[in-house]
């Protein structure tokens, strides 16, 4: 017997699920370091061939970018690959320093020149589970000591460039380190809302097991216990496992409503199953599925034309048939017929069949048998539009 | 008459099998595994098999292996059911009786035994309280007489339906290869690419159009995405529904010895 999954979120599922969402994020971040580096190279006063490396180094960035969108980015492939990537982060100051003045260095307040190049790296970093699970414990340390390092370094080019730390430079690393903190704020955001999603599922599938195993506890047990009693007569068994039958039956078709693609010829299967000895004929429908809202109609008219029918006749046909996106369910019997209003008298099963029929594009009526007997026609679109499947109750 | 039955259900097995020794006088061996059936009907000993369709200690050793990627998608076996054995069955003309309970898993399993390997005898597992729904599949099998229960009928297709060969099994190889990289587990481009080998362009082009169109043709409630949406997107995840709904069939040995 297959075993049901455990209901934990544990750190398997926790990166299961952050890499599932967002994979292609690596690429994004790249193709941001390219802008960039070309908003750079374009707006920046640079050294004679810094503009030529920075937009060279654009190219690079938008290749990477096609390259992780087909393999994946630096992340996703380990620690170590991370690290490059990281490394780039670190490197790219160094780079800059040369590329402007000595004096142009940190003197503008709004931040050191391409103070943003290291946002994507920061931001995945942040969620993406990187790191091996037995080094989770010191990876905020980890983080932290990164952003702060990066600072660092830009303080100690600046003071190596001009010799001094003047206000307007301090201003300038910290502004470029409140981004780089912020990005790294909205990846820990992002990292808590795949948790969150993950957690989600799976507290909805705990609620589904809990609501299972009332079902199997009330229903299924309870019956096994009253067939196991001693002394139970036969026919008290029988009983028993008729209700047993009848309750599981139920509960499979609720469970086939779950999803919108409902086979349809399940739904049949577990009403016939219920009248099979009066059954007669029984149509072959196929591979036929149909969305929630008509699989709940089809699975009403089932149950409500063959209890009609079984209780006034001792034989039923069903016909099935589809045409122009409509299926068509009759169900005939050898009774005494049906009376004329019957479709019209708002107390029976059948108006608000019928009622509910009407309101999603279908119908039930009322036909002339070719014998003796009661013959009605249920017809239901096999795609009900959406804005018409609320009125179904 | 001699008759083989198929079938992993301990429960049950043995009180139809007893019936139908006693109250039929047939002579009955039953077998668990589709590969001891397999072995069983070469010897050329029965006259009539009774064949359920899935087994479950297959698909969980199948299920086992996949999720840590043991088994490779081109390896010679992958799932063993019970259209191996009616595949054993006809290599030395014995007819057979398909006995199941018509789960919507198995109901292209059914589809194929009926279109492809010509069954024409239907028994459900949940006909009537005893063996007397069996013992009439297995005469009507013996016979060559069409026999198919109301229940089981509900699941083959209607005369001029589309056949499975026709729609999803039709086409170029890479088209199956595809449905069982998504059965096997792909759920994206990348990931049939890497089980396939075949290009991701190829994969785009075969099931935005020419598998689901196969699909649609062969499942007319099949939700088409609407005219505004990512297309492409929304019927490859379409494929990837149908493809892990029915894995045990895209996967399954017979199918892919058909079909490759």
């Amino acid at each position: 017997m297959t075993k049901p999954s455990p209901l934990i979120v544990d750190e398997d599922l926790a990166r299961h699920t952050t890499q599932r969402l967002v994979g292609k994020l690596e690429a994004v971040a790249l193709v941001v370091q390219a802008t960039g580096l070309t908003t750079t190279a374009t707006i920046d006063k640079l050294m004679p061939g810094g503009q030529q490396l920075l937009y060279g180094l654009a190219v690079v960035h938008i290749a990477l970018a096609i390259v992780v969108l087909r393999v994946g980015g630096p992340f996703r492939w380990g620690a170590g690959w991370a690290g490059m990537w990281l490394g780039l982060v670190f490197l790219m100051p160094l780079i800059m320093a040369h590329l402007v003045a000595p004096t142009q260095y940190g003197s503008s307040p709004a931040c050191v020149p391409l103070c943003g190049y290291a946002n994507g790296p920061f931001l995945i970093m942040a969620f993406y589970p990187w790191i091996h699970p037995r080094l989770t414990p010191i990876r905020p340390a980890l983080e932290v000591t990164l952003i702060v390092a990066l600072g660092v370094e830009q303080f100690l080019l600046v003071h190596a460039l001009q010799g001094q730390l003047t206000s307007t430079n301090v201003t300038s690393v910290l502004s470029g380190l409140l981004g780089n903190t912020t990005a790294f704020l909205v990846g820990k955001a992002v990292g808590s809302m795949c948790r969150r999603a993950a957690r989600a599922q799976l507290e909805q599938q705990h609620e589904n097991y809990e609501e299972f195993f009332n079902f199997l506890h009330s229903h299924v047990k309870g019956s096994i216990l009253a067939i196991k009693k001693k002394g139970v007569s036969a026919d008290s068994a029988l009983s028993q496992l008729r209700y047993l039958d009848e309750v599981v039956t139920t509960r499979r078709l609720q469970m086939m409503g779950f999803t919108d693609n409902v086979p349809l010829a399940a739904i049949f299967k577990e009403h016939i199953r219920r009248f099979e000895g009066s059954v007669g004929r029984a149509p072959q429908i196929g591979a036929l599925s149909v969305d929630r809202t008509a699989a709940q109609l089809i699975d009403r008219a089932l149950g409500d034309l063959l209890s009609n029918a079984v209780h006034h006749g001792s034989r039923v046909d069903i016909d099935f048939s589809r045409h122009d996106g409509l299926l068509r369910l009759q169900v005939s019997d050898d009774g005494p017929g049906l009376p004329d209003d019957v479709l019209d008298d708002p107390s029976t099963s059948l108006f608000r069949l019928r009622r509910d029929a009407r309101g999603v594009g279908g119908d039930l009526t009322a036909q002339q048998a070719a014998q003796p007997g009661a013959c009605l026609v249920f017809s239901v679109p096999i795609r009900i539009p959406r804005r018409r499947r609320s009125g179904v109750t | 008459m001699k008759v083989l039955i198929a079938e992993d259900g301990a429960q049950y097995v043995g009180y139809f099998a007893e019936e139908l020794t006693t109250d039929h006088g047939l002579d009955v061996v039953v077998t668990d595994t589709p590969g001891e059936a397999g072995k069983l009907l070469a010897s050329g000993q029965f006259d009539v098999a009774v064949v359920d369709i899935l087994f479950d200690a297959q698909i969980a050793e199948f299920d086992r292996s996949a999720r840590s990627r043991q088994v490779p998608l081109t390896a010679s076996r992958l799932v063993l059911s019970g259209l191996s054995v009616i595949d054993s069955a006809r290599k030395v003309n014995v007819p057979v009786a398909v006995w199941t309970t018509g789960e919507p898993n198995r109901h292209l399993h059914l589809v194929f035994a009926y279109e492809l390997q010509g069954v024409r005898s239907f028994c459900s597992k949940q006909a009537g309280s005893g063996s007397e729904s069996l013992h009439q599949a297995i005469v009507g099998a013996a016979e060559g007489r069409p026999r198919i229960d109301a229940m089981l009928r509900l699941f083959l297709p209607p005369d001029g339906a589309p056949a499975l060969a026709e729609t999803i099994l039709s086409g170029p190889a890479s088209k199956r290869a595809i449905w069982r990289a998504l059965a096997y587990g792909a759920h994206s481009r990348d990931e049939v690419h890497e089980l396939t080998g075949i290009a991701k362009s190829t994969i785009g082009n075969l099931t935005s159009i020419a598998m689901f169109d196969d699909l649609a043709l062969f499942d007319a409630g099949i939700q088409r995405p609407n005219r505004f949406g990512f297309q492409t997107r929304a019927k490859f995840n379409e494929l990837v529904r149908y493809a892990t709904s029915n894995r045990a069939f895209f996967l399954d040995d017979a199918v892919r010895a058909s079909f490759r």
